[in-house]
């Protein structure tokens, strides 16, 4: 039976190329991209589910809140590991993970690189989560002080095929250091990515016991099964018998003094499975991934997916005419219609599968695009997991079921005597369900596209914005510490290239993390604390960044003075509610005690306001800012350069970074590019949301264009008689397209709010945003009708341009 | 209708000669009336026991050949075994004997638009034939064919309603191919004009 079934599939398949041809590369289509995005979302939904203990293994989160600003990172106070392994015995081991956020050089040899990703952590991060070790010994591998274990690439790049295990590196630009362990190099799905890993025992701080001072991402495991609310709920009196002595010496006021004026450091814990997609803390380990943008991409899957369907059971349909003769035949030659249903159904089956099997063929040909956007590392091999291929059958029924059994139960319901005794095969042309599905595909196209241009405008305004400094023109030398005490010299060298217009120094750059420091300005009390962003800078910064001062001077080495003196920014100026800031004066607690017990302050003048310059993502508004004068902590020198001969300036900087450094590595990056790295999540989105759209045009083009096919085809008469009745060949294209026309016109319809309410929410997570404009919805409009035009009238043309004779003698 | 009879259904156009093939071979509803088949009341009973009663029962042998045209002439032979569930081996033999019997065995491979219009003819009584039905209804069977072959399709009637007992209603236009039955039924705007009983083929006898 099945095999009769199958053949007439595939020979009736083989006769209709065309049909067969759009159908599966359709479905085909569709089929990958929700693979791909089906990849996608399972790797993100994978972060650290691997380790063994990953459902009883918990991060501390600060939950702090002083003088109105809340603070919510996940980092704790270096104390708070021990205390807690001491104190509560649900606790059944902590771990403590530092990152220092910059580039560290590592050198051996020769051989020296800058590595952003080399951290500390405590000898227990080996028992908290699973690492894979080539060599060494994971028990005691980060147990004596100057040992390192290196990830397996980076211990590559550095020994090449000398077994590293016992050897010294140098960490910094002097620490020696002995690799004690390789290990494997750690899968994509985990938050915690780090290329070494120093042991904690080397850092002062982590033996530091302020309580007050939250620097450290702590790892907890609990027993099997405890429940963490229990030990957040007991954090409260932890934290007041520690800190509670510290925070009444250095605020000169009783803990419960500190609390009732509206201040807290509380903390809380977040499972290590949902630190990926369910948090999203200014500090972190490394940017987090995006539930939403999860849950937003299995749409347009499911979309996608429900798309290349339609085109299935619109296209089937639509066939009916040529399929209704085969049904009434079988069913005088005693077919039931359950037996029918049934030959329709395989069919489909088949159709489906054939389709799985192209698009497994288009994943793996886009694979490598793919992992490029998103930054995954996705191989033939995951396409293998038993949870991968469990789906794929699983999807190839439910699509096949989807997509056939409306047209199965359709062609099945031909009556023989209907079309046996009819002369000619006319099908409807005009289905309503078809003319919905239509309708639906087309307005989940113009939402994609409408999509696609308000992510591109938004991106290219974030490109274009003024940012308060001189973007364009701003290089950045990274690591510049190194160069100690020639740093001035180095400076100076610099300026006497006539490209170079300015050279200054900072301790953080625009867009990266900038931490908050308390402060009370002056005439305000201790509790009206406001929170303001130290940035530590040198003498030509500001001339360097090309920002403009709005009030009083920038630092100058004309004032010795200005060593203890500050500039802020117009934000800082406003939030504090001055009209005027020069010679006023900002206080910030220090730890020290003055002799009669009480606290003392750091009391800095203000010598000038400057412009506000985004200094922070474009997503959240620009926050106070304050400059202080400092030596050491420079790590980044910035370049004003003309602009032009850039590569030959580019050369000359690293040149005489040569002859000052020696044999050590130097970065020099585009401050821009840099600034636009904060952006790269949403170029990606902007990538992939490109891509999906069109092939949710095409899909739908596809499908529109099968649909043409066919109803041109039973026209086909009409056309002849119109012909012959002396209709000119446009007025037969307009009546073939026309109807189409109308579809896309009410999609479009129908796009437009949706589009406009999805785009207006992802917007509304910029603080800097671009409007979402009638630009956009025109384009989407426009380009749907001139992609649905344009297959439908390949087809109107080629009937219209038909002699009418040839038709009506078939009649 | 009488078990067992050869009877040729005449009239002009839009008479219902059609229709009433199509009622009787349970592919349309009467709109009045009652139809019994054997003792079975087909205008009262539900559309699966109507199927099996057809799949049983009924040939059907349609002036426009009606093959499937993705199907070769042995897969079109099959088609209805198929539907009655017989097995493999049975099903052999079976569209093997048919082949036989039409002579086809050479032409089993070929598709339906590889025959002429008469031997597409034969593969559609053929069909009809396989599983052995009590009764053959054709609508103008000889309508598109020569008169030759034509004669070739009526002959192979005769000899399934004299030899095997199978009753045979046949739509007609031509007085040639109704003076083939033994009863000649002629309908005028739906209405029995006359009914009379071939002189040279006398009525059979029933059982």
């Amino acid at each position: 039976m099945f095999g009769n079934y199958l053949k007439s599939a595939l020979r009736s398949l083989r006769k209709q190329l065309g049909y067969t041809a759009i159908n599966l590369f359709g479905l085909a289509l569709g089929l990958a991209v929700s693979l791909l995005i089906f990849l996608f979302v399972q790797h993100e939904l994978s972060f650290d589910t691997y380790h063994p203990e990953s459902k009883n293994t918990y991060r501390v989160v600060l939950d702090a809140r002083f003088n109105g600003s809340a603070m919510l990172a996940p980092i704790a106070p270096a104390p708070m590991a021990k205390a807690l392994l001491a104190d509560y015995p649900e606790v059944e081991n902590t771990a403590r993970v530092f990152g220092f956020g910059g580039e560290l050089m590592i050198k051996r040899g020769d051989a020296a690189f800058l590595d952003r990703q080399i951290m500390m952590a405590d000898s227990s991060l080996f028992d908290m989560f699973q690492f894979e070790f080539l060599r060494g010994d994971a028990q005691t591998a980060l147990s004596k002080p100057r040992t390192i274990v290196l990830t397996k690439s980076l211990a590559d790049k550095l020994f090449g095929t000398t077994d590293p295990l016992g050897e010294i590196v140098i960490l910094g630009d002097t620490t020696q250091i002995e690799v004690t362990g390789v290990i494997a190099d750690l899968p994509t799905n985990t938050h915690l990515q780090f290329s070494a890993v120093q042991t904690m025992l080397d850092s002062g701080q982590a033996r530091n016991d302020a309580w007050v001072s939250n620097n450290f991402y702590t790892y907890v495991r609990l027993q099997d099964g405890f429940d963490p609310d229990e030990l957040i709920a007991k954090f409260p009196t932890m934290f007041e018998t520690y800190a509670g002595p510290q925070i009444a010496q250095s605020f000169g006021m009783s803990y419960q003094e500190f609390l009732a004026s509206g201040n807290s450091f509380g903390y809380t814990m977040q499972a290590v499975e949902d630190i990926h997609l369910k948090s999203n803390f200014d500090v972190d380990v490394q940017a987090p991934g995006s539930m939403n943008y999860v849950i937003l991409f299995s749409a347009v899957a499911l979309f996608i997916l429900v798309l290349a369907c339609i085109n299935f059971m619109n296209l089937a349909t639509a066939r009916g005419a040529t399929r209704a003769r085969e049904v009434a035949i079988r069913k005088t030659a005693g077919s039931s219609r359950s037996q029918l249903i049934a030959q329709f159904l395989s069919e489909a089956g088949l159709l489906t599968s054939l389709s799985f099997a192209g698009a497994i063929g288009l994943v793996l040909m886009v694979l490598p695009f793919f992992n490029d956007i998103t930054g995954l590392e996705l191989g033939i091999g995951s396409l293998l997991g038993t949870e991968v291929v469990v789906s794929l059958i699983l999807g190839a029924i439910v699509v096949s079921l989807v997509a056939g059994l409306y047209p199965a139960f359709y062609l099945s319901s031909f009556e023989p005597i209907t079309v046996l005794k009819a002369e000619t095969l006319s099908g409807s042309t005009k289905s309503s369900l078809r003319n919905f599905l239509v309708v639906f595909q087309f307005s989940i196209s113009i939402v994609l596209l409408i999509g696609t241009f308000v992510v591109k405008n938004q991106l290219d305004f974030i490109q274009n914005k003024e940012l308060g400094f001189d973007r364009e023109h701003i290089l950045v030398i990274n690591r510049a510490s190194a160069l100690r005490a020639q740093t001035d010299a180095f400076k100076e060298k610099l300026r006497q290239n006539s490209n170079i217009i300015a050279v200054g120094a900072s301790s953080n750059l625009p867009g990266q993390i900038h931490g908050g420091d308390g402060y009370i300005p002056e005439g305000f009390s201790v509790e009206d604390v406001v929170l303001f962003s130290p940035l530590f800078v040198d003498n030509d910064f500001v001339e360097a960044m090309g920002i403009t001062m709005a009030e009083g001077r920038d630092f100058s080495a004309d004032f010795p003075g200005d060593s203890s003196s500050v500039v802020i920014n117009r934000a800082a100026l406003n939030k504090i509610g001055w009209e005027s800031g020069v010679g006023k004066f900002v206080s910030q607690f220090t730890d020290k005690v003055g002799p009669d017990g009480g606290p003392v302050y750091d009391q800095r003048q203000i010598v000038g306001v400057i412009e506000d310059y985004h200094f922070m993502s474009l997503r959240s508004e620009i926050g106070g800012e304050v400059f202080r004068l400092a030596d050491t902590q420079l790590n980044n020198l910035i370049v004003r350069v003309t602009g032009a001969e850039m590569e030959s300036t580019m050369a000359f900087i690293r040149e005489t970074w040569d002859t000052f450094l020696p044999g050590t590595p130097v970065t020099v990056t585009f401050l821009n590019d840099d600034f636009g790295k904060l952006f790269e999540s949403d170029q990606r989105l902007a990538q992939l949301f490109t891509g999906f759209s069109i092939l949710a045009v095409i899909i739908a083009s596809l499908g529109l264009f099968g649909l043409g096919f066919f109803m041109t085809e039973q026209r086909t008469k009409e056309i002849g008689i119109r012909k012959a009745l002396g209709a000119s060949f446009s007025e037969i294209i307009l009546l073939l397209s026309k109807d189409f026309i109308k579809l896309v016109l009410v999609s479009f319809v129908i796009a437009v709010p949706i589009a406009y309410f999805g785009m207006s929410a992802w917007l509304d997570d910029f603080v800097y945003r671009t409007n979402i404009g009638v630009t956009a919805f025109l384009l989407a409009g426009g380009l749907a009708l001139a992609i649905a035009w344009v297959t439908v009238s390949y087809q109107s043309i080629k009937a219209a341009k038909q002699n009418p004779i040839s038709s009506l003698r078939h009649g | 209708m009488k078990e067992g009879e050869f009877v040729s259904i005449m009239g002009p156009s839009g008479s219902g000669k059609s229709t009433i093939l199509h009622i009787l071979g349970m592919l349309d509803e009467p709109s009045t009336g009652e139809y019994f088949f054997f003792d079975q009341p087909v205008h009262k009973i539900s559309e699966r026991k109507r199927t099996d009663l057809h799949r049983e029962y009924i040939g059907f042998v349609f002036q426009a050949y009606h093959l499937i045209d993705d199907l070769t002439v042995y897969e079109n032979l099959e088609t209805p075994l198929l539907y009655k569930k017989i097995k493999g081996s049975e099903r052999k033999s079976m569209v093997a004997e048919m082949l036989d019997r039409f002579n086809m065995v050479a032409k089993k491979d070929l598709f339906p638009s590889q025959l002429s219009g008469g031997q597409q003819q034969l593969v559609g009584v053929a069909r009809a034939l396989i599983m052995q039905p009590k009764l053959i209804l054709a609508d103008e069977p000889t309508g598109n064919l020569h008169t030759g072959q034509g004669e070739v399709v009526m002959d192979w009637f005769r000899r399934l309603n004299k030899e095997d007992g199978v009753t045979v209603i046949q739509v007609t236009h031509s007085d040639h191919w109704a003076s083939y039955g033994d009863r000649v039924i002629e309908l005028v705007d739906g209405r029995v004009e006359r009914d009379v009983q071939n002189e040279s083929h006398p009525a059979p006898i029933h059982s």
